[in-house]
């Protein structure tokens, strides 16, 4: 009887969306991080995720590297190029990074260095109600939940969720990110939030403030999340809300076409 | 001896299962291809087609357990909440089989285009608004994304409909 009876089509659904919603009702994200779902989410999807980046991108790695070797020769030689100049850079910064220190002006120099972390991008998951990124580096390497991420243009978002071998990175553009933001020239204290398309809004400047369009947007370093002075993005529309503007910024990073990023594990 | 002699006209459970998990494993293929090659803006959902055309073709509970299933593998491969795709797609896969009783079963190609780019739509709608509501960050709703969205999963259903209905002459009988 009780056989029929769970047997029954409204039945089945009502069990099945009382499991649906029991699953929900356990993830909503806490202030330290990802929850265990989450978690276990990732550590499904990262084998998966390593064979799909085996498969294309290595694949297409091998192409490029075998096939067109001529390119590949001269984009070493630009390359070594510029590590030289690259290198030689860095001299100076750390021998102005020790004249600071010297003129007790460390506090200012200190955190514009930090310990990064190269890292390849295996995953792309930008759909319209989410943005993130899988990429090859986890808690094994040094990668932890909050670390800032970048790519050489500027900032890229932070990361989210991470097991040993891989890291899951949320990126500006998703409707959950944010960040304290600056304009370039008023130095206004905002806040710059991912807006469910390629561009970020811009809140919480008000009417009277000044902000043109090709203006910069740099993070302020008041989230506790990000350094300050990073690149965010352009700013590139601006309407008169009731109270605040309604500003767009333009990525400073291609998100679509991102292979490699940086993690930033710590301050040097 | 042959299992199709035993019991003629349905198919071994072996093989429906095999062919269930098969589409399963299609589905998640090419989610996970259309998030590296295809832009925002063509967001096609073929998770919502394979369960559309699960419940067209079998009855609620099979339906809605595809749904289930589907749905959460679907959640699992966006990293979005477990469940949200779950719900949504375990009410598609119940109604889409009363669907199929209520209209007609052969429905044509301009007609099935119409349906699924409706279902599609009010399931990006939903899925949005849901995703809002349990993470508690409002915004405008990407009007232009979720209607081609739904345009093109209305599309590719419609394709895939001919393509499974041609590999499965009697789908219905095929699951049961």
């Amino acid at each position: 009887m009780f056989g029929t009876y769970i047997r029954k089509p409204p039945v089945v659904l009502s069990f099945l969306l009382l499991f649906n919603f029991l699953i929900l009702s356990v993830q909503i994200r806490s202030e330290k991080g990802q929850t265990l779902l989450a978690q276990a989410g990732l550590a499904l999807i990262t084998p998966v995720v390593y064979v799909e980046h085996l498969i294309f991108d290595t694949t297409s790695s091998l192409v490029r590297k075998y096939i067109f070797l001529l390119a590949q020769d001269r984009e070493n030689k630009r390359l070594i190029d510029e590590n030289v100049r690259l290198k030689t850079e860095l001299h100076q910064l750390r021998a102005v990074k020790k004249l600071a220190e010297r003129e007790y002006l460390s506090a200012i120099t200190g955190p514009m260095l930090f310990s990064c972390k190269p890292a390849s991008v295996i995953h792309r998951n930008i759909r319209f109600f989410t943005s993130t990124l899988i990429v090859n580096q986890g808690t094994m390497d040094g990668v932890a939940i909050n670390q800032p991420v970048l790519s050489g243009d500027g900032l890229v978002g932070r990361v989210i969720a991470a097991n040993l071998f891989a890291a899951e990175v949320e990126l500006l553009t998703d409707p959950l990110a944010a960040a304290g933001a600056m304009p370039e020239n008023s130095r206004l204290q905002c806040v710059v939030r991912g807006a469910d398309s390629n561009l970020l809004n811009l809140d919480f400047v008000s009417l009277s403030n000044p902000v043109s369009i090709g203006e910069m947007v740099y993070t302020s370093g008041t989230d506790g999340i990000y350094p300050k002075e990073l690149p965010i993005g352009k700013i590139v529309s601006i309407t008169e809300g009731s109270v605040y503007q309604n500003i767009k910024v333009e990525p400073a990073v291609d998100f679509s076409r991102l292979e490699e990023v940086l993690i930033i594990t710590g301050e040097q | 001896m042959n299992r199709q002699a035993v019991n003629p006209g349905s198919t071994n459970l072996f093989s429906r299962i095999s062919i269930l998990a098969l589409l399963l494993v299609l589905s998640m293929v090419l989610d996970f291809l259309q998030s590296r090659f295809l832009p925002l803006y063509l967001n096609l959902d073929w998770t919502l087609i394979f369960v559309f055309y699960i419940g067209w073709s079998t009855n609620p509970i099979k339906g809605s357990i595809a749904g289930t299933v589907f749905g959460i593998a679907q959640d699992f491969l966006l990293g979005v909440m477990l469940g949200l795709n779950g719900v949504i797609k375990t009410v598609i896969g119940y109604f889409s089989s009363y669907l199929s009783t209520i209209l007609n079963p052969d429905l044509a190609g301009l007609m099935r285009f119409l349906l699924i780019a409706l279902i599609s739509f009010f399931n990006n709608l939903v899925l949005y608004r849901s995703q809002q509501v349990l993470t508690d960050v409002y915004g405008a709703v990407p009007v232009l994304t979720v209607l081609s969205g739904a345009v093109l999963t209305g599309i590719a259903g419609d394709l895939l409909f001919r393509l499974l209905d041609r590999l499965q002459s009697n789908p219905k009988q095929f699951f049961s």
